[in-house]
């Protein structure tokens, strides 16, 4: 059931509107995940100056509820704004590499491929032809000097995003060292001291713009001071912080310390840059694979044939990968490349086989061409990029929600509110039966069409 | 064949002459089908609009007409032979999939804390008597193991 959850919360909700006809105290504690354990403290205390967060009613209850209601939105906020953060990073980075990629153009290796398949093409029809030769050399000169050019590139881009990565957890240790001074002059000034709203207004930003680097989680202690927890790493404790290592693990998602433990993110920005850091490695490993593939199956028909002076056994690729793929010293010549199967200089039978490797299989590549290999990784970096604008997009619609939320006007007094906030209850419950009734029918759809 | 037959009950394109299902009124319906999806999508679109903005008077009018177009794509094809229509028609499912996600998503986050906040504000007035510090919303938050 994709939607449980939203019954869940209608099931909670029943049990509150039973409570609130018999007595508050029977809901206080209601089961809503990340505030189970969490209460209202009432106890007797003088009136105190009203901050600039008091927006709600009169009074200290006032204050109080407007003070936890920010709460509430803030940490909300701050777990969506690391989401929208760890694919903001996805997505500026895939659509660079998309850039890198440059297709469709006649600068992309797509096209590149295919002109020298067309040059071999011609070469099979003309094998003694001197300009079609030359145009093979060119044509897959071209071809070399792109795959090497867009390595590079997704190297240089690879290293960049490391770079990034590092500056931010840099500044996540800037961040948690102020926090760790400022938890100390919250505690000095006390928590119902003049300044500490002051002080207060102070840390949140700190908090949020946290949580959007590295998903960091506050929990607030009774003194007013705050710990940040970096999934198991305590960041800020009191006034003590204990850095984040700049180490970076990939495959975790997370980052090294000096005795090797691993600091696994769960959210933000950083995260979102380790993600991107993967996806590159995926892509290149595959580009490189292309590349090998390439210089192994042309080096394997090439060898077989003959060149215009009788000499066989030539190589016209050289390289491992991507990286260093370029033309064999063997066809430095044109002369040299061997489009002759028997020797004989009209006949242009390697030549035609070396065309024909355009859509011909390879097992190295999952049966797919090589043609075909790359036209697969170019769509699964269009596709993935697709599918982290389409997720930023929508992750930006939920903060658009919360930040709706909280410029809500609440009403006048609390009773008012709480009816106000029964009717938005109705409304939205209403929305969710609508999910779960429209779902069911989609599903049925999607498993008879899908 | 039957299981290659999609059901089109309710439909008037449903028959041919003979009672019977025919490729044409198979098309037919799952036409029907995507121009009925292709108008839920765009009310959908709306709904998220509003569920956003916590438009209540839009939101209910649209839960109504929702629920009425809902009807409109009932019941689906049993089943189709692989076809450019049904893969429009699986598209179409798709994106109305992923917009009840983020609609999901929206509902979750109200619920959730208009819940919570209706909760504290009626514990607050059941005790009319206390008052509470003004102060920090951290110590508010009394953590109990």
């Amino acid at each position: 059931m994709p939607f449980a959850g939203i019954e869940l919360g209608t099931r909670a909700l029943r049990a509150f509107q039973l409570g609130m006809n018999v007595t508050g105290h029977n809901i206080a504690n209601v089961n809503t995940a990340g505030y189970t354990r969490q209460r209202l403290v009432l106890e007797p205390a003088p009136e105190e100056v009203l901050g600039a967060r008091l927006r709600v009613g009169t009074g200290v209850i006032a204050h109080t509820i407007q003070r936890l209601r920010d709460m509430l939105l803030e940490q909300r906020f701050n777990h969506n704004m690391a989401t929208q953060s760890r694919l903001e990073g996805l997505r500026q980075h895939l659509e660079q590499v998309e850039a890198l990629l440059q297709e469709p153009s006649e600068q992309g290796l797509h096209h590149l491929l295919t002109e020298l398949f067309n040059a071999f093409e011609e070469l099979s029809t003309r094998p003694d032809s001197m300009a079609v030769r030359q145009t093979v050399l060119q044509k897959a000169t071209a071809l070399t000097n792109a795959f090497r050019s867009l390595s590079r590139n997704l190297s240089l881009l690879k290293e960049q995003i490391s770079q990034t990565a590092v500056a931010r957890v840099e500044e996540v240790n800037r961040l948690a060292q102020q926090l760790a001074s400022l938890n100390g002059k919250i505690r000095a000034a006390g928590v119902d001291g003049q300044g500490s709203n002051q002080l207060l207004d102070e840390r949140d930003p700190l908090i949020t713009r946290l949580s959007e680097l590295v998903g960091a989680r506050a929990q607030y202690a009774q003194d007013g001071t705050v710990m940040i927890f970096v999934g198991e790493h305590t960041l800020v404790q009191d006034t003590a912080f204990t850095p984040l290592p700049t180490q970076l693990d990939v495959g975790n998602r997370g980052l090294i310390d000096s005795n090797g433990n691993l600091i696994r993110l769960s959210s933000g920005f950083v995260h979102g840059l380790l993600e991107g850091l993967s996806l590159l490695s995926d892509y290149q490993s595959q580009l490189n694979l292309i590349a090998q593939t390439l210089v192994e199956r042309f080096n394997a028909i090439h060898q077989t044939g003959y060149d215009l002076d009788g000499n066989t056994g030539r190589l016209f690729f050289e390289g491992t990968s991507a990286a260093d793929i370029r033309l064999h010293s063997d066809v430095s010549d044109p002369r040299a490349i061997a489009a002759s199967a028997n020797g004989a200089p009209g006949n242009g039978e390697i030549a035609q086989a070396l065309a024909k490797l355009r859509e011909e299989p390879q097992a190295a590549l999952g049966n797919l061409s090589i043609t075909g290999s790359y036209r697969s990784l170019v769509n699964r970096i269009g596709s993935d990029t697709q599918t982290y604008k389409n997720a930023e997009k929508a992750q930006k619609s939920i903060m658009e929600h919360l930040q709706n939320l909280r410029e809500s006007v609440s009403g006048v007094s609390l009773d008012e509110e709480a009816a106000q906030l029964v009717r938005y209850q109705r409304s939205y419950q209403a929305a969710a039966k609508l999910v779960s009734t429209f779902d069911s029918i989609i599903e049925n759809l999607l498993s008879m069409v899908g | 064949m039957n299981g290659n037959l999609f059901s089109l009950t309710g439909s008037p394109q449903a028959t041919g002459e003979g009672g019977g299902i025919t490729p044409t009124s198979r098309t037919l319906g799952l036409s029907e089908w995507r121009r009925e999806a292709q108008r839920a999508l765009k009310l959908l679109d709306k709904w998220i609009t509003a569920l956003k903005q916590r438009d209540l008077p839009t939101i209910d009018r649209l839960n109504g007409v929702l629920m009425e177009q809902v009807n409109r794509l009932v019941p689906p094809p049993v089943s189709t032979p692989p076809s450019e229509l049904a893969e429009e028609a699986n598209h179409l499912a798709r994106q109305i999939r992923e917009r009840l996600d983020l609609g999901y998503s929206i509902i979750y986050h109200e619920l959730d804390y208009t819940h919570t906040l209706i909760a504290m504000i009626t514990r607050a007035t059941a005790e009319e008597e206390a008052t509470c510090p003004s102060w920090a919303c951290g110590s508010l938050m009394d953590k109990e193991a």
